[in-house]
């Protein structure tokens, strides 16, 4: 039971994934107001209303109250519960969306979390279920998290209808290891996925085709497979998308996709994911831009040792996620450029201080 | 003994207190009678593990209690070094300072930055006995104030003209309001001028700044003079307390609006570095662990995202840009860098800010992708109504335009040297990507960044030599890898123990080589108070009784709290009754459990689980067995001991540990089941279906179990099938044979309870005898303490139970089926005769010769039988004599018997003896001999 002068306040519907999940991890109670209460249509939306349902799904004892108009939500959060959950995500986001918070809290919970999402499984707003297996579990991987550790794609679905399932399996740890990982390494190899439903499977041919016009002059390892489901498990509508991952010599990785849009030929999306993760690549680190927050929190649960992580300059989430990490745990990140020397390098390095988070919910018996 | 760990200990801060003070300010105890909450201080060593500021601790017997500060201060008895122990003696400094944990020095009390020395003077209070003056009598009256100048004047009537419809009044509301306002908006400005000036400001530096300011804890000598003259008997000490509060904790809005005021001198200098300047910001920044200086950081980003949604952009928003641009013309190259700690965690402005900020400043050549992120990001800013909502979204919106850049050629070359295939172009000598550009450090050589950039720095100089050291560590690596996988595959992987040790060996250096150029106060502020270091803790909201009954003999513990033992919720423990305990323990007993740092009152259900289906209610704890309990309490982590009390007065006869357990699980909610049993009759029978009623009073419960395994007393089973129409709740069923009307139906359920949600903290240190601590009391202990007699439930008392007899109709065999038996199995009933036989009715007559030798017969019989009868008589009395003189030989047989066994074993024992010696004896002439 969260005492009264324990909630923490916020406003806005913006960063609602990471402050509940900062919620329910702390045990903090969080109350969010002032949500889109400008906007013409106020108040929360469907998909924030499906993850709230889905958090409180995979929790026990948590207590969400919407306000009449969905404008302010309280949050009282109980303990993680994990076990076997099914979700129908809505049409309006993709899976990504609602299993980026569940893989924040999944470590921590009291049994191995067995978590299928219906709905989109690819689409340009949140990360692709494709992504999410090449790039984000290694990341977990690197904490220690890793016995167990999947993500299955059972049906692929792409907007509007979507009709895709994946399963994810999370084992529960006790505690997090730090991380140290201030070597980016060089690029030394380029995988990717491309896959195509419901259009011709020549689609995705022709996108690695494109793929490797661009990167095949860096580096002769490249693999990027052609994914290709059929029947029931291509999903509702057709759609296709090429996803790319660089991994450095010491690990780091990159990652970058491009989804496919009406009218546009395969070629150019494939160019579009490719320039996309040379981009990425410049901007050096050793966390891609859009895990930088998964990484951090990981750091931040970790044992009470000091954790560094090289990356670069932080995004606005990443940002506005460093403060509210300040807030529910206490724990701030000395920030300085990696190597002072160099002008030219925009590279940070992380360092904190873990909290020693221990999962309290994982049971002896 | 097995050596276990103190794994509580180990995990937990705490420290016992030697001293300890309250610093409430004496005003606020006067005007609420004694009884408002205390923020009381106090001392002692560091032990367990580092104390972090922002979590809460627990003092047993008080409760949970925020820390407000936490301050370090010099060893009060340090360690005898070698300098001390050169001199042997105290010097006359080191005399006059004592240690003496929960004593009284008398009207002299430290504090962390000073020493205060009570003198009774003449304005004291309640020093009546010396004869007063009237001035010394007014100034003493001035104390008496009970209310301010201001409500003072707002109540007068005071009217400016005899005119004046209205007396003057005062309102310091709006003004003030205003001032405030514009304090904010100065902040920022303020905030954010700062940001650019100092650019590569490291707050560890500032910190130690702050830690030079604050005075050292130790007095000094002239303090020590006053403290003689100080040491008069003292009563209350309130003067000098109240000066402590007001010198050292100035209120919070006093603290802000002198930062404000820094920052808005260094807004007007236009940037000019002064002291002030510096002053102000480290004053900021020093504070960035406290709570008050959280919130308001928060507060301001709220407030910008408040106002975001207004239609005109607060007012520093407005030419933010212009501002950032022309602070990065002034510091030219140098300033490009941010300081990126200070931007996120010490200003408020928003992240887009931030991000754009950033993206004008810097030179690169990234205009597409700055020009992304303002555009981006401007839709945030304003967030008109008609243009497109922002999602919370983790992948930026890819744009074709941005990335055109690619298609440059010599954009895609830039980045060759990030591939393991691409050598930069500099240094193409140097096979490891030493001096390359983007810090492209080989993974192989595990050289820090630094190192490496040294040999950057170096290559100029010396290329050559360089070259040749780089080359030769290279083969260096290479002969070792190859000798360690040649020579012994095997012996180069280390075992699990030694790579963890490493692991540790390395994480430690790690921690170390972090904080080394950090002095302490910066570094307890990340990692917290290290044990073995003396602390002043400050705590806010003490309940007042805490310090009313304080007894400086009893001690007292502060325990850290970890974050997820805040929490409440149901407890799992496996628990066993101490064996030394006499009673058995009862469920929905209250029971005081001692756990971690608290010890509370709590009601547990016992239970044991069921062939692994369910967690059964036990109504008892079994004998000389574990078994779980779930009660409802604050949350610790499993693997957690603890043990359990009935009552903790020390006039409980025989021993008071009931029981002992271990943590299992923390939940929400619980799963334990206690059985229930429904039972019904059967109101028609058919063959193997039976009507029942009585289980159920609708149709709706009935549909609820259906399909569910009944049985009856005998043993027959059956199924609850589907409710009948006519009388509510009736079924019918069906069972593997016919039962019969005279049998009770029963269905075994299970029906879930919980714990119930009691938690009584035990605060004996609340209390004036620490002891008397009661917490809730049995019914009965009630009733016997009252004096009230158990109220008596009619239909509760026992009366005597009338049965029935119960009649059985005859067996009755068709006359067809009787003649169709074997002779065996026929029923052999036969009617009852009902005339007299000839033995009964016959009649006997003697003669008289007949009758007289009856009756001799008859005599002689009884004479034969005394006869006997004496004879056994006789008999017995000659077998016990006899018995007495068998059992007489007997003993003496068994003596003889004895001694003889004795002599027997002397004799064997001294011939053992003997010979044993004999043994000795040979040997050891042999051994002589030889």
């Amino acid at each position: 039971m969260a005492q009264a002068g324990n909630v923490l306040h916020f406003s806005g519907h913006h960063y609602l994934r990471n402050r509940l999940v900062l919620s329910i991890l702390s045990g903090k109670a969080v109350r969010i107001d002032k949500i889109r209460s400008d906007d013409k249509n106020p108040g929360l939306r469907d998909y924030e209303v499906s993850l709230l349902r889905l958090l409180e799904r995979v929790t026990n004892g948590t207590v969400i109250e919407i306000s009449v108009t969905g404008t302010a939500i309280l949050l009282k959060p109980g303990i993680i519960a994990g076990g076997s959950v099914t979700h129908e995500c809505p049409l309006s986001r993709s899976i990504g969306y609602f299993l980026e918070p569940v893989i924040m809290l999944a470590p921590f919970a009291k049994k191995p979390l067995h978590l299928t999402l219906r709905g989109i499984t690819t689409d340009d707003r949140d990360l692709s279920a494709d992504l999410f297996r090449t790039v984000t579990l290694p990341y977990l991987q690197m904490f220690g998290i890793s016995e167990g550790l999947e993500l299955r794609i059972k049906k692929r679905g792409s907007p509007p209808l979507g009709g895709g399932e994946v399963q994810f399996l999370c084992p529960v740890v006790k505690q997090v290891k730090t991380l140290n990982f201030v070597e980016p390494g060089r690029i030394k190899r380029i995988r990717g996925i491309s896959h195509a439903v419901r259009v011709s499977p020549q689609f995705s041919n022709r996108m690695i085709e494109a793929a490797r016009s661009v990167l095949n002059r860096y580096i002769p390892d490249i693999y990027l497979y052609s994914d290709v489901y059929k029947g029931e498990d291509s999903g509702k509508s057709p759609g296709y998308a090429l996803s790319l991952l660089a991994e450095s010599s010491t690990g780091a990785m990159h990652c970058a996709e491009a989804t496919s849009q009406p009218g546009v030929p395969p070629e150019d999306i494939a160019l579009l994911a490719s320039r996309a993760l040379l981009e990425e690549i410049r901007r050096g680190g050793c966390v891609d831009r859009k895990h930088q927050s998964l990484v951090l929190l990981m750091m931040v649960l970790g044992s009470e040792d000091v954790g560094r992580c090289r990356m670069g300059e932080p995004t606005a989430r990443t940002i506005q996620f460093l403060r509210d990490v300040k807030d529910f745990f206490g724990t701030s990140f000395k920030i300085f450029p990696a190597d002072p020397a160099d002008e030219s390098s925009s590279d940070l390095l992380f360092s904190a201080y873990g909290v020693g988070y221990v999962n309290a919910n994982r049971s002896l018996a | 003994m097995k050596f276990r760990p103190l794994v509580f200990r180990n995990s937990h801060p705490y420290l016992l207190a030697d001293r300890f003070e309250d610093l409430t300010p004496r005003e606020e105890i006067r005007a609420s009678k004694g009884k408002c909450d205390r923020t009381v201080t106090v001392y002692g060593y560091l032990r367990g593990t580092n104390l972090r500021l922002g979590t809460k601790v627990h003092i047993p017997g008080v409760g949970d209690l925020a820390m407000k500060s936490v301050t370090m201060l010099g060893d009060p008895c340090p360690l005898p070094d070698a300098d001390s122990e050169k001199r042997r003696r105290l010097s006359e400094k080191r005399k006059l300072q004592v240690h003496a944990p929960m004593s009284d020095v008398g009207g002299v009390i430290y504090d962390k930055d000073a020493v205060y020395i009570n003198v009774p003077g003449s304005f004291t209070r309640g020093n009546m006995d010396v004869p007063q003056g009237e001035g010394e009598k007014m100034v003493m009256d001035l104390q008496d104030v009970r209310e301010t100048l201001e409500d003072g004047v707002a109540r007068s009537q005071i009217k400016l003209f005899g005119t004046s419809s209205k007396p003057l009044a005062v309102d310091p509301g709006p003004s003030r309001l205003h001032m405030d306002e514009g304090d904010d908006d100065e902040d920022d400005e303020g905030a954010s001028d700062e940001e650019d000036e100092e650019s590569e400001g490291d707050f560890g530096e500032e910190l130690e700044s702050r830690a030079d300011e604050e005075d050292d804890w130790e007095p000094d000598d002239d303090d020590v003079d006053e403290e003689d003259d100080g040491a008069l008997p003292h009563d209350t000490g309130r003067s000098s307390l109240r000066e402590v509060r007001r010198s050292t904790r100035p209120l919070p809005s006093e603290r802000q609006r002198r930062e404000v005021e820094y920052a808005e001198s260094d807004s007007d200098l236009g940037g000019s570095d002064d002291e002030d300047t510096a002053r102000g910001g480290s004053g900021r920044r020093v504070r960035f662990g406290d709570e008050d200086d959280v919130d308001i950081a928060s507060d301001g980003a709220d407030e910008d995202e408040d106002m975001s949604g207004d239609e005109e952009a607060p007012r520093w928003k407005a030419d933010l840009g212009a501002k950032a641009q022309a602070a990065f013309e002034m510091h030219g190259r140098r300033g490009k860098r941010k300081d990126w700690t200070k931007l996120i965690y010490m200003s408020s402005l928003s992240p887009a800010d931030i991000l754009r900020d950033i993206s004008n400043a810097s030179a690169r050549g990234e205009q597409g992708m700055s020009l992304d992120d303002e555009d981006f990001f401007t839709v945030v800013s304003s967030s008109g109504p008609q243009e497109q909502e922002e999602f919370d979204q983790t992948k930026e919106a890819l744009r074709a335009e941005d990335l055109k850049v690619w298609e440059d050629e010599e954009m895609l070359n830039s980045i060759r040297s990030l591939f393991i295939t691409g050598e930069s172009a500099e240094a193409p000598a140097a096979e490891h990507g030493e001096g390359d550009d983007f810090g492209g450090l080989d993974h192989e050589d595990g050289s820090a960044a630094g190192s490496d950039n040294e040999g950057e720095g170096q290559t100029p100089a010396d290329p050559e030599a360089a070259r040749a050291a780089a080359l030769a560590a290279k083969k260096e690596a290479l002969k070792r890898k190859f000798d360690e996988q040649y020579d012994d595959p095997e012996a180069s992987k280390l075992d699990f123990y030694e790579e963890k040790k490493d692991e540790m060996a390395r994480q430690l250096q790690l921690n170390r080589a972090e904080f080394e150029g950090i002095d302490s106060e910066a570094r307890a502020l990340i990692e917290g108070y290290r044990p073995g270091s003396y602390v002043r803790i400050e705590l806010a909201d003490v309940p007042c009784e805490m310090v009313e009954n304080f007894d400086p003999s009893y001690p007292i513990i502060v325990g850290g709290l970890l974050p997820s033992e805040e929490r409440f919720g149901f407890v799992q423990v496996r628990i066993k009754r101490h064996r030394w305990f006499a009673k058995t323990l009862k469920t929905n007993d209250p029971l005081i459990i001692s756990l971690g740092w608290r010890r509370f009152q709590t009601l547990p259900i016992y239970s044991l689980d069921d062939h692994s289906i369910r967690m059964r209610m036990l109504k008892y704890t079994p004998e000389h067995m574990h078994c779980y309990a779930t009660f409802y309490g604050p949350v610790a982590l499993p693997n957690t001991g603890f043990c359990a009390f009935n009552s903790l007065s020390s006039s409980v006869a025989g021993f008071r540990v009931s029981a002992t357990g271990v943590i299992l699980d923390i939940d929400r909610s619980t799963k334990i089941v206690k059985k229930l049993k429904l039972t019904g009759v059967p109101y028609k029978i058919f063959k193997n279906t039976a009507f029942v009623k009585d289980m159920f009073t609708s149709a709706l419960e009935v549909a609820k179990f259906e399909g569910a395994n009944i049985r009856t007393v005998s043993g027959i089973r059956g199924q609850v099938k589907k409710a009948l129409a006519k009388p509510d709740g009736a079924f019918r069923a069906t069972f593997e044979d016919k039962v019969l009307m005279s049998d009770i139906i029963f269905l075994r359920g299970w029906y879930s309870i919980q714990p119930r949600k009691f938690y009584n903290p035990v605060t004996s240190l609340l209390l004036s005898h620490q002891q008397e601590w009661q917490g809730m009391r049995l019914t009965g202990q009630v009733r016997r303490e009252e004096g009230l007699k158990t109220p008596l439930d009619v239909n509760s008392t026992y009366k005597p139970i009338e049965r029935p007899g119960r009649r059985f109709n005859p067996l009755k065999v068709p006359k067809n089926l009787q003649a169709a038996l074997p002779y065996a199995s026929k029923p052999k009933i036969m009617k009852a005769q009902s005339r007299q036989t000839y033995m009964q009715k016959r009649a006997v007559v003697l003669e008289p010769e007949e009758k007289k030798a009856m009756a001799l017969l008859q005599q002689m019989r009884a004479l034969r039988k005394d006869q006997v009868a004496r004879r056994k008589g006789k008999q017995e009395e000659r077998r016990a004599v006899h018995r007495q003189k068998v059992a007489k030989e007997e003993e003496k047989k068994s003596e003889k018997d004895k001694e003889k066994r004795k002599e027997y074993m002397r004799v064997a024992g001294v011939k053992s003896k003997r010979e044993s010696e004999r043994e000795e004896g040979g040997r050891r002439s042999k051994r002589t001999k030889t």
